[in-house]
């Protein structure tokens, strides 16, 4: 292993993104829906039937923060799931690429996803939402909602690690689904009945919005520390969840 | 990899996750707590503080809607009595509210009122916070639904209403110019009734009139249609209640099985054949004495209007009302009306207390007052006349969040100066009013303009720059104000914020400011949403700011035009002047020359507002550094 030397490294690391990117591309039921899915209910929720421009811009976040989700669950879960049962995991790990270069494709690959249905989004927003934000907080909000997928990346892992193939996009859509509503993704939180505003903090979807959110001074005020604390302790949690879950799969 | 280092991973590993476990538990908790309360219209400030609709009444006389009871403590909690005890422990987080000496009454319940205008503040003004409508636009009903099962804030009173009325075609009720559907024969009377209620109608008002009382003749419902409507009203669940004006068609109601009577007939005093009736079939009477009183020419206004709580509190509408009368009178119907509520009374019928306001001689608000002080002249205790504004209308129209005060129900409440028990007239010394648990502003109405010297007061009051924590101070602070007032269904939140993520200038040092979110919802005829800071510290008392030029203030936005509102001049409701202004995302210093401002009396300056108008629908702007020159 200590052979390889770092150009090596980079070289595997790229070629292994490359192909994972090629794989999931080439599967339209995991590539449409990711993408589209944001785009059309922005478009239709945000923009279309929604008045005002106020709520084109808290949209644009939240929707955002739903698009981000995505790809970081279903590209762990369904991706680790069915890597798992279709041997290719296995075939991996006994290859001689390191197993960091398995990782890092996945969250390169969320990125892009994520990265492109940002994009699509904020040309939704400005051309048709009439949107305006600073480059500064175009920015920002960007690296917040890209930095914002590891929670999701670490639970979608942990599910793929405790599913299979077949499962996987059931569980995910279960949590996905309702996660992204209980947290205001697509309609504001505080548009929601009081007990489900409160239920709301339950849930890590609802911190990334506001954080994003934050960007935008729409966020309810509560501080932001809390939001990155609670971020980053489920990220501990399922990470070292799903450590224990590779463990056991190296060991068998 | 080691065994030793493997075993010691896992050992460790699940240690780690409870660890983080419970420190994600704690940090859900705690961002919880500090979520921001999102209470209906209500103020919202900082996160360990209750909202208003919590509170605690300690050492107070309690008219629980048919007991009294001596030395309570009255707990509201979340806009709900919590409960009602002589020992109670009171948790030191309420605020709490001084009793003694004073009596507390179950909000007051008119059942006899045909709304009007600003019948729901003016009711509400003087302690009536549930109001039973015998006849009026049909098109409000689901409004009424709505806004009666809410809990949240609201300055008006809840209604029930019969909608339209059932009556003949040219019959009473078609006469106001107000085109209403009629009822010509027996054979409609079901489908008529199934109309009224599709349209929402809670009960059916029928009109079974022909003017002989009044020297007159009108159509009518013949008797075999009254019977087949109400008929069908039984069927269908329908409360019903005719309006009669003489014993003989009183008569005609009760065997035809009507559950109550509108008015007390006024042509003869009631007959063992009635009171038999009445008995028999368990009716009430809506006495509307008051009313009667006012036919009978003798309305005795100069008593009400004598009392210094009344005086204040009389909107100019309500003054007019009760200052007018009815074209002629008839002098004789007072003391039948009296004479029979007083059989009626002696044999058990259930009395109901209702003032047929706005009727010349009556008022929104001050009628039930009256008729409660005709009740006590027709025989009534007052104890017995306050039953039958509170506990007894609610069983009769099934109202079971309200008319008493007990654990559980809607904190409707009227607290009174003295005992009202020993002394109806009592029941307008109110010394507050709250519906849903949150206090009613009661504005005195006739407010003189505070003198100059109060003048220092009012501009360090009104000079915020919020650095202090002070916005949620409901004697001089800022308050939410909304089209809900006038029934909309618009929201915001004030929220006093610190500048955080955007360095960019933020002021010199001060960078603590106003920040107003919300939704423009239509539902009203003026939407509107956004914060109101009060020039005195009373809230609307007018201020003589003849001094003032000029009003200056910080402010950014979701950039559009917002409206600056200020309100002044004498009376209450008078519309307040607009001036718009356009906000950007920056910050920005807004100048208003207030003598350049059209409709502006800054004799009497009261307040100003700064909201997002029917352009908006999800708004956020920021104030800051706001003083008058």
């Amino acid at each position: 292993m200590n052979t390889l030397t770092v150009r090596h490294q980079w070289a595997i690391h790229c070629q292994e993104t490359w192909s994972e990117w090629l794989r999931l591309i080439r599967i339209p039921m995991f590539a449409l829906p990711t993408l589209l899915f944001p785009w059309m209910f922005y478009a239709f929720f945000g923009v279309m039937f929604g008045r005002g421009a106020g709520n084109a811009e808290y949209l644009m976040v939240s929707y955002g923060a739903f698009g981000v989700i995505g790809p970081a669950l279903f590209g762990f879960g369904v991706g680790v799931a069915s890597d798992r049962q279709q041997g290719l995991l296995q075939l991996k790990r006994v290859l001689p690429m390191p197993m960091s270069a398995y990782f890092i494709a996945k969250i390169g690959i969320c990125l892009m996803f994520s990265v492109l249905i940002l994009l699509g989004l904020a040309c939704i927003a400005v051309l048709m939402g009439g949107v305006r934000l600073e480059l500064g907080q175009w920015l920002l909000l960007m690296l917040i909602l890209l930095i914002g997928t590891l929670p999701f990346c670490a639970m979608g892992l942990f599910i793929g690690l405790h599913s299979n193939s077949q499962s996987a996009p059931a569980i995910i859509n279960l949590l996905y689904l309702p996660m992204a509503f209980l947290s205001g993704l697509w309609i504001p939180v505080f548009v929601l009945p009081v007990i489900l505003q409160k239920i709301a903090v339950v849930f890590p979807a609802y911190h990334l919005a506001q954080l994003a959110l934050s960007v935008i001074g729409k966020h309810q005020g509560q501080p932001l520390s809390g939001h990155v604390l609670i971020l980053l302790l489920y990220t501990g949690i399922f990470l070292l969840l799903a450590g224990l879950a590779w463990r056991r799969l190296r060991d068998r | 990899m080691s065994y030793e280092k493997k075993s010691r991973g896992l050992a460790v590993t699940p240690i780690l996750l409870v660890l983080l476990i419970a420190a994600l538990v704690g940090a859900i908790y705690f961002m919880l707590n500090s979520a921001p309360s999102a209470n209906d219209g209500a103020v919202t400030t900082t996160s360990d503080q209750l909202p208003d609709n919590s509170f605690s009444i300690n050492a107070v006389r309690v008219f629980d809607g048919q007991q009294v009871l001596e030395n309570q403590t009255v707990l509201v909690r979340d806009g709900l009595i919590a409960a009602v005890g002589q020992a109670l422990e009171i948790p030191a987080d309420l605020q709490s509210i001084d009793g003694a000496g004073k009596t507390l009454l179950p909000g007051l319940i008119d059942s006899h009122v045909h709304l009007f205008g600003t019948a729901r503040q003016d009711a509400l003004r003087f302690g009536v916070t549930t109001a039973i409508d015998l006849f009026s636009d049909q098109s409000k009903l689901s409004d009424y639904r709505a806004s009666r099962e809410q809990l949240g804030q609201q300055n008006v009173a809840d209604i029930y209403s019969a909608g339209s009325l059932i009556t003949a075609p040219g019959g009473h009720g078609t006469q106001f110019g107000i085109p209403i559907p009629t009822l010509s024969n027996a054979a409609d009377a079901d489908a008529f009734v199934a109309a009224r209620q599709a349209e929402g109608s809670d009960f059916i008002k029928v009109v079974y009139e022909n003017g002989s009382e009044y020297d007159g003749s009108i159509a009518t419902l013949d008797r075999a249609t009254l019977q087949a409507v109400l008929a069908a009203a039984r069927q269908r669940g329908l409360l019903s209640i005719v309006h009669v004006s003489t014993l003989e068609f009183a008569k005609h109601a009760l065997q035809a099985g009507a559950d109550g009577l509108a008015h007390v007939f006024s042509d003869l005093t009631a007959d063992q054949e009635l009171l038999d009736l009445a008995r028999q079939h368990n009716a009430f009477v809506i006495a509307t004495l008051a009313v009667q009183a006012s036919v009978a020419g003798q309305s005795q206004i100069d008593r009400w209007l004598a009392l210094p709580a009344v005086d204040q509190q009389l909107s100019q509408v309500q003054r007019n009302s009760l200052s007018s009368a009815f074209p002629n009178a008839y002098p004789d119907v007072i003391d039948t009306a009296l004479r029979s509520v007083a059989s009626l009374h002696a044999a058990g019928v259930r009395i109901l207390a209702g003032s047929d306001a706005p009727n010349p001689g009556t008022a929104h608000g001050i009628g039930l007052h009256q008729e409660l002080w005709w009740l006590t002249r027709a025989g009534l205790s007052p104890q017995q006349a306050l039953r039958a504004a509170t506990a007894d209308v609610a069983d009769v129209f099934g109202l079971s969040d309200r008319g008493r005060i007990a654990a559980g129900l809607r904190a409707d409440m009227v607290l009174v100066e003295g005992n009202p028990l020993n002394d109806i007239d009592a029941t307008v010394n109110i010394a507050g009013v709250w519906k849903n648990g949150y206090r009613i502003v009661r504005t005195n109405q006739l407010a003189a303009p505070v003198q100059t010297a109060a003048a220092e007061k009012y501009a360090a009051n009104l000079l915020a720059d919020f650095e202090s924590n002070d916005i949620g101070d409901s004697q001089s602070g800022w308050q939410v104000t909304t089209d809900q007032m006038l029934g909309g269904q618009s929201e915001a939140v004030l929220e006093k914020r610190v500048e955080e993520l955007s360095g960019n200038n933020a002021g010199d040092n001060a960078n603590g400011y106003l920040h107003v979110s919300g939704q423009i919802r239509s539902g009203s005829m003026f939407p509107w949403a956004g914060a109101i800071t009060f020039v005195a510290p009373e809230p609307m008392a007018p201020v003589d700011a003849s001094d003032i030029k000029v009003l200056r203030f910080r402010a950014r936005g979701q950039p559009g035009d917002y409206q600056l509102m200020v309100f002044s001049g004498g009376q209450d409701n008078t519309m307040p002047a607009l001036q718009q202004i356009t906000l950007g995302s920056d910050w920005q210093t807004h100048e208003i020359d207030l003598n350049k401002v059209g409709g502006v009396e800054l004799k009497r300056l009261k307040a100003f507002a700064w909201v997002a108008g029917s352009g908006h629908s999800e708004f956020v702007f920021d104030l800051d550094e706001v003083e008058l020159q």
